[in-house]
């Protein structure tokens, strides 16, 4: 067990030195006593024999260090390479603060986007094994484009689906909380198993169990934030009174921070009540009333393939059976992994800006193997030198590396710090709500990615310049010549520099092709005009208004209260505003039309007042818009859009025909007007049919209640945020118990709809402007090197009478050969990186001309510009000087 | 020391000092002095060399060494060949002894 001993041995010695440098010490004492003796007996005295011993022995010292260097070489060596590291990266501050910020940028950059991807992707939702959870989802809709179930439908599915343990549902509304000031928050109603289903426990009190029934359908489960806020964290809040829209509740618990609905990940705010959804056989008889999501656990070694075999089955029976679902699309239907749902779309573009952070970390290496280098040259003498006294060539990589390692660490401190600033920032001013929802952190696994960043960075960076370096012939570099023949030749960096080129030409050709479908995004005709107009939410409380007379009459007021105000152009209100919330569709019977097998008209259904239409600025095909005229009293009227004309009246006049909502026995409704298109689900969407119906009529079209909650649209001449307090003030004086929420332009209102894109585009691009910056850094470096190194030919060229246009456009070509490489490369490479960033284009082809001409262009001015000042100062050379310099 | 020896042969030290311990365990002064009897006086060795090799064959594994109370009631350290020490030793011995005749067939030729 030789290599045991031998282990202890250097363990030993190296936690040892203390003790070991005594033993030495005594020994070496011993050892000149005895040659004393020796000298002594031989006849000498005690004087001489000192001395002899003395001189035969010769300097301790000597000995002492020959002795330790035979101790733990490689890490004593390490230690004497890391001081002589730090003492010349101090020595060179220029040079270690340049090296260490672009690594700090790549490093950092990679080190946020990976927090965001972790934070949003990697980090699992707040349930107990939420990759057991599946949601009921439309195949391929997107997660904004909302599915919804009927109560009769959970109630069968809960029955069909085996490979589910259970099956919860929810749907969500907003409520008027009347705690003090009046407010508006996002509610939801739960079936009594949705708690279980998903898993969670409440901070305080307790959630709704399965057994909750009819006694539990007046208490009230609180979001942290809420209970913090309207209860200021008060420990004893369960069983305490709440007034919800009006009707008293008590608080049954409070959930923790970390709880979110599952859909709250695509919402600007969370939901922060939870009632109980109580319902009686009678209630789920509906097969088409569907306003419920579904979250579905898995069965213990069941799988989300199993659950739509199960779906599957079902649907194909009740296309069978049930008369009603029969033109149902109701095989679009899936059981999607909740993960996967929730951040299919932030997804992509997350993993687009990690890649494209991977692009500008190799750049940013590249450029930093680049400097090192160019100072290598410099340092040529110094390694042949160390090599001919007997260094070997991995001691000289290492000692390499352990430099580049150093400033990878720095680099990596300096990242780090970046990364904070990075994510704050986005959490702050990206508006994505995928993003925001979750809680996103520079955290111990993503500092340890950091460290792993800068681990492959000291490699990338250091090794080639190391193995390059370490080569240099001794004789060569010491042979005393000055000029070309010991220097480097430029290929290797002439071939960094190229790739970076070629790296940043990918990065600015996808930032191009995602800002130009951006372009294409914001002038997507929305249909209707969001500029100088506001909207704000106006939610009267179903318990303070029994009446519907009352609740038209309010609404009413408060639109031709608004109206009236100077500076407002026009005001109306609408159920949903565009951009904001799906509307969902309703069955409806049109006249003098059997429903035909396959054919089951629907509309998306909007409730609006007069003046909408010309707040919102929606032109009307033909016909005319909701009036005041059209009043309770009046014949029932709607205004329906193009897209519903002609599905449904293709190649007639819609004007003058009549339908009625619901397939059972309503009053006719007459068409006086058909409105042009509005994107309402989402900036770019299918025409969906729309149906607009009066505010005031709502009640005897539908036989049922008056739509208390309302986004209120006003069009102003001039700001439209300056007339909020006036606003305010006309609805105060109607109703003071009215809150005035969600106050925004619609301007905003478009622009958040691109959130996502936008954020996407921004960042590459900042991506892309970096990774140019290090490339054109890295081309100045190189052709200033080439320059310098062709200073006698440029010498004698302006000697034998060259014009400084001449010799400046010779070093100028020299750039633009070098990156002229790299370009092309870009290019090839494109022309398949681009298939990455195609999802997410709009408008325009992953190979679109114009960006594919535009993003060489740009690469090729900056080459110009960082050849010329190289070029420029060569063609002001001596020629004397640069003649004699040799 | 008076009469002018001559240095150890390059390479053989190590080997040497493992023939001197072979036989019993001694300290650095010890094996130099030993060094120079079994030499008839003819090896000089300088302990320039004598202890970074010591520590050389430590690192290895050959020789271990151990303080031990000399005759005259001083502490010293003593070195001792271990197991594998011996098996170098006859390694070395066997080379050598190949190359000295290999030297000496070439000198006798010529």
């Amino acid at each position: 067990m030789a290599w045991i001993d031998r282990a202890r041995d250097v363990f030993r010695r190296w936690f040892r030195r203390g003790a070991e440098e005594r033993a030495l010490k005594e020994e070496f004492s011993f050892h000149l006593e005895r040659e004393i003796e020796r000298h002594v007996a031989a006849g000498q005295s005690r004087a001489d024999a000192e001395r002899a011993a003395r001189l035969s022995f010769g300097s301790q010292e000597t000995y002492r260090e020959e002795v330790r260097d035979t101790w733990t070489p490689l890490v004593d060596g390490l230690a004497a390479d890391l001081r002589w590291s730090l003492r010349r990266l101090r020595g060179h501050a220029g040079f270690t603060t340049t090296a260490v910020l672009t690594l700090g940028l790549g490093i950092g950059a990679s080190t946020a986007i990976f927090g965001l991807v972790r934070g949003v992707l990697l980090q699992p939702l707040p349930y107990s094994a939420p990759d057991r959870l599946v949601m009921f989802w439309q195949r391929t809709a997107d997660v904004a484009d909302d599915t919804w179930h009927s109560l009769r439908e959970l109630v069968e599915y809960r029955k069909a689906t085996p490979s589910l343990s259970d099956l919860a549902g929810y749907t969500t509304a907003a409520v008027n909380l009347a705690e003090g000031e009046p407010e508006r928050v996002r509610s939801a109603i739960v079936s009594p198993n949705f708690f279980t289903t998903l898993g969670v426990t409440a901070e305080l009190g307790r959630t709704f169990v399965p057994t909750d029934g009819d006694d539990a359908v007046n208490q009230v489960i609180l979001s942290h934030g809420l209970w913090q806020r309207q209860f200021g964290a008060a420990p004893d809040v369960v069983g305490r009174p709440i007034r919800i829209g009006g009707r008293p509740f008590t608080v049954l618990g409070v959930m923790p921070a970390s709880f979110r609905m599952p859909l709250d990940y695509r919402e600007e705010r969370p939901t922060e009540l939870f009632r109980l959804l109580v319902f009686t056989p009678r209630d789920a008889e509906a097969w088409g009333d569907r306003s419920y999501y579904l979250v579905g656990r898995l069965q213990p070694g069941a799988t989300p393939g199993a659950v739509q075999g199960d779906l599957d089955r079902v649907h194909k029976h009740w296309v069978e059976t049930v008369a009603e679902l029969r033109d149902d699309a109701l095989s679009e239907r899936a059981a999607l992994p909740l993960g996967r749902l929730l951040f299919r779309d932030v997804r992509t573009a997350l993993f687009i800006l990690l890649g494209a952070v991977g692009l500008l970390l190799t750049v940013a290496c590249a450029n930093v193997a680049h400097l090192l280098l160019a100072r290598g040259d410099a340092r040529r003498r110094e390694i042949a030198t160390q090599a001919v006294l007997g260094a070997g060539r991995l001691r000289l990589v290492r000692q390499l590396l352990v430099e580049s390692g150093l400033l990878a660490l720095a680099g990596a401190a300096a990242g780090v710090a970046m990364a904070y600033g990075t994510v704050a920032a986005v959490l702050a001013f990206a508006p994505v709500n995928a993003i925001r929802m979750r809680s996103v952190a520079i955290d111990g696994g993503v500092l340890l990615f950091a460290c792993g960043i800068a681990l492959i960075a000291t490699l990338l960076a250091g090794l080639l310049p190391a193995l390059r370096l370490s080569r240099t012939g001794a004789t060569d570099a010491l042979s005393g010549a000055r000029g070309e023949g010991a220097a480097v030749r430029p290929g290797t960096r002439r071939f960094l520099v190229a790739a970076e080129m070629a790296l940043s030409l990918v990065l600015i050709l996808c930032a191009s092709l995602l800002a130009r479908s951006y372009a294409e995004l914001r002038r997507v005709d929305l249909g209707f005009d969001p500029s100088n107009a506001l909207a704000v939410r106006v939610d009267l409380a179903a318990a303070d208004y029994p009446n519907p007379a009352d609740v038209i009459r309010v609404h009413r007021d408060v639109v031709t209260r608004v109206a009236a105000l100077p500076g407002v152009r026009a005001a109306g209100s609408v159920r949903i505003l565009p951009l904001t919330a799906t509307i969902g569709d309703w069955s409806i019977m049109l006249e003098h039309r059997e429903r035909k097998e396959g054919e089951n008209p629907n509309g998306d259904w909007q409730v609006v007042t007069p003046g909408y239409f010309e707040a919102l600025g929606v032109r009307m095909a033909r016909g005319r818009a909701i009036a005041a005229r059209d009043d309770e009293a009046a014949p029932l009227v709607a205004v329906i859009n193009e897209t519903m004309a002609a599905r449904y009246w293709p190649g007639e006049d819609a004007l003058g025909k009549r339908f009625h909502l619901g397939t059972s026995d309503q009053p006719w409704i007459e068409i006086v007007g058909v409105s042009r298109d509005v994107h309402h689900n989402a900036v770019i969407e299918h025409n969906r049919a729309e149906m607009y119906v009066a505010h005031a009529q709502w009640p005897r079209a539908t036989r049922g209640s008056a739509r208390v909650g309302m986004t209120l649209v006003v069009k102003t001449d001039g700001d439209p945020l300056a007339l909020v307090p006036r606003i305010r003030e006309e609805i105060r004086a109607i109703d003071r118990r009215v809150p005035l929420t969600d106050v925004r332009t619609l301007e905003n209102v478009a622009s958040a709809a691109l959130a996502e894109p936008r954020f996407t585009t921004l960042v590459l691009t900042v991506f892309a402007g970096l990774a140019l910056l290090l490339a054109a850094v890295g081309l100045y470096g190189v052709v200033s090197f080439v320059a310098s190194r062709r200073s006698r030919e440029i010498g004698v060229r302006i000697a034998l009478g060259a014009r400084a246009s001449q010799v400046r456009w010779l070093v100028v070509r020299d750039g633009l050969m070098t990156s002229g490489a790299g370009v092309i490369a870009g290019l090839v490479v494109s022309v398949l990186a681009t298939g990455v960033v195609a999802s997410q284009l709009y408008g325009i082809s992953r190979l679109d001309p114009a960006a594919f001409a535009v993003a060489p262009l740009v690469l090729l001015v900056v080459t110009a510009l960082a050849s010329y000042l190289p070029a420029r100062r060569a063609a002001r050379l001596n020629p004397v000087t640069a003649l004699r310099n040799d | 020391m008076a009469e002018s020896g001559f240095q150890v042969p390059p390479g053989t030290l190590e080997m040497l000092v493992l023939k001197v311990l072979s036989r019993e365990p001694e300290h650095g002064w010890g094996i130099g002095h030993r060094l120079q009897q079994l030499s008839r006086g003819r090896f000089d060795v300088n302990q320039g060399s004598l202890y970074p090799a010591l520590q050389r064959l430590l690192a290895k594994g050959w020789i271990r060494s151990a303080w031990q109370v000399t005759d005259s009631g001083r502490r010293a350290r003593y070195y001792h060949l271990t197991k594998s020490g011996e098996a170098q030793l006859a390694r070395e011995y066997e080379s050598w002894s190949r190359q000295v005749d290999a030297v000496r067939w070439v000198l006798r030729r010529s």
